[in-house]
């Protein structure tokens, strides 16, 4: 029996959440990825990986790429927009990286699963930085999402981001504690064969496994 | 979260003004801002919605210093939320987003504004009139915000710029035929030198540069690797 859902991308934070909740909290969560046209959907094996390493049972990836029209000009979702160096995309508030309303949709979509499963909570990896490129990230975006599916008549439903105040450097101290493997992670949002070390997700990642004094176990084409 | 432009020098203020202001439109487009130098007079400007560089009174400027607002705190039609922040001694703009800022609120000059940009502005001045001089009293305020800045800051009773960033980008420029000083959070043709992070920088007219005068602490999260 489900009691909650995770949203796992195949990323760094969401897989350390979906240890957290699992290893942590005791949680039974079922676990909702989605394929929406993303360069680097290669991060959807290494959520069911990881999914499987847990011994979860309840596994969907929606596939949303007959819908990726909706998601276009983003350099995520759109082959004609470079990925950026991090250097052109900080202090930008809204980073040809975003992607049009991804997070609303996810998140009702999870959502929606969540009532159909019974769960009563649906978890997802928003962390403490993701903000300054990501209105819908923020704390009070959450916050009011909340307040809308707070009007459901019979399902409580709550949305959590439990690493919301913590740094990507934090969660992976708190992913090493609990002994994830990062090597069945996925952040570049580049989709090659090797992570490419110079966008935003690499750069941050990066950083985090400096921070903690520690290599990050997936091969880079630049660093 | 916006961006933040300044064109120095006075055969080219109009032309220039209204060029970087066109370039950081996509990091801002509900407000704008700027500060017009005009020898010893000093003239600052907000309006709502887009910017659009014919409603900036600029003849016969020598400076104009911009600001472009994107906002992440507070209401986008509201004035007396757009850049730049005032006090007594400083005028202020802020590219980026403060994670910590309502923990200052002693430094908010609005206290009705959530807009977290104020606090740099209320924080220098509370520095300053506890006695410290400009550049101690600019890192003592930054090093305590966690966050993005990119920021300009007019010191009024010295009559001097000075620019610092923390992640934010600023690039700048130097036009080589007539000497004029360019800054901006957009890389623009021929404004394209990124200024050294974690460095509080000055203007100076006679070296016609932006001269490195205080190093601060700061945590950033995105340590771009080195090539």
């Amino acid at each position: 029996m489900q009691d909650s859902v995770a949203i796992v991308s195949g990323g760094l934070d969401s897989v350390t959440l979906l240890h957290h909740l699992v290893r942590e909290l005791g949680k039974h969560p079922a676990v909702i990825s989605f394929r929406y046209g993303q360069k680097h959907a290669k991060e959807l094996d290494c959520a069911r990986w990881h999914v499987a390493a847990l011994g979860l049972t309840e596994h969907q990836v929606i596939d949303l790429a007959p819908l990726s029209a909706v998601f276009q000009g983003s350099a995520l979702t759109t082959a004609s927009v470079a990925i950026p160096d991090v250097e052109t995309v900080l202090g930008d508030p809204q980073p040809p990286t975003y992607v049009p309303n991804r997070n609303m949709i996810f998140l009702a979509l999870a959502a929606a699963y969540a009532e159909t499963v019974g769960a009563d909570t649906v978890y997802y990896g928003a962390q403490r930085h993701d903000i300054y490129g990501y209105w819908d990230t923020t704390p009070s975006f959450l916050e009011r999402l909340n307040a809308v599916f707070a009007l459901n008549r019979k399902s409580a439903l709550k949305l959590e981001a439990p690493f919301v105040s913590l740094s990507k450097a934090d969660i992976l101290r708190k992913g090493f504690v609990l002994g994830v493997d990062y090597g069945q992670t996925w952040s570049c949002y580049a989709g090659g064969d090797k992570a490419c070390g110079r966008c935003p997700t690499c750069t941050e990642r990066l950083t985090a496994f400096g921070e903690v004094g520690a290599t990050d176990p997936l091969p880079y084409a630049t660093v | 979260m916006c961006g933040i432009f300044g064109v120095i020098g006075a055969s080219d203020v109009q032309r220039m003004f209204g060029v970087l202001g066109a370039r950081n439109t996509e990091r801002g487009n509900r407000a704008f801002g700027a500060l017009v130098l005009r020898g010893q007079a000093r003239a600052t400007h907000r309006f709502a919605g887009p910017f659009d560089a014919s409603w900036v009174p600029l003849d016969g400027a020598e400076a104009a210093y911009g600001h472009v607002r994107a906002p992440t705190h507070g209401n986008s039609e509201n004035l007396a939320e757009v850049h730049p922040f005032e006090t007594r001694d400083v005028l202020l703009a802020h590219n980026g987003l403060l994670l910590n800022h309502d923990r200052f609120p002693q430094w908010r000059i609005d206290t009705s504004s959530e807009v977290d940009s104020q606090v740099i502005a209320g924080g220098v001045q509370a520095h300053l009139e506890a006695g410290l001089e400009i550049a101690e009293a600019i890192c003592r305020t930054i090093e305590v915000l966690d966050g993005q800045q990119a920021c300009w800051l007019w010191h009024k009773p010295a009559a001097q710029l000075y620019l610092w960033r923390v992640m934010s980008p600023i690039y700048t420029g130097i036009d080589a035929v007539n000497g004029n000083l360019y800054f901006s959070s957009m890389r623009a043709p021929g404004v394209e030198a990124l200024l050294a992070e974690g460095v509080v920088h000055a203007l100076d007219m006679t070296a016609r540069a932006f001269v490195p005068l205080q190093t601060f602490s700061y945590y950033s999260p995105y340590r771009i690797p080195k090539a």
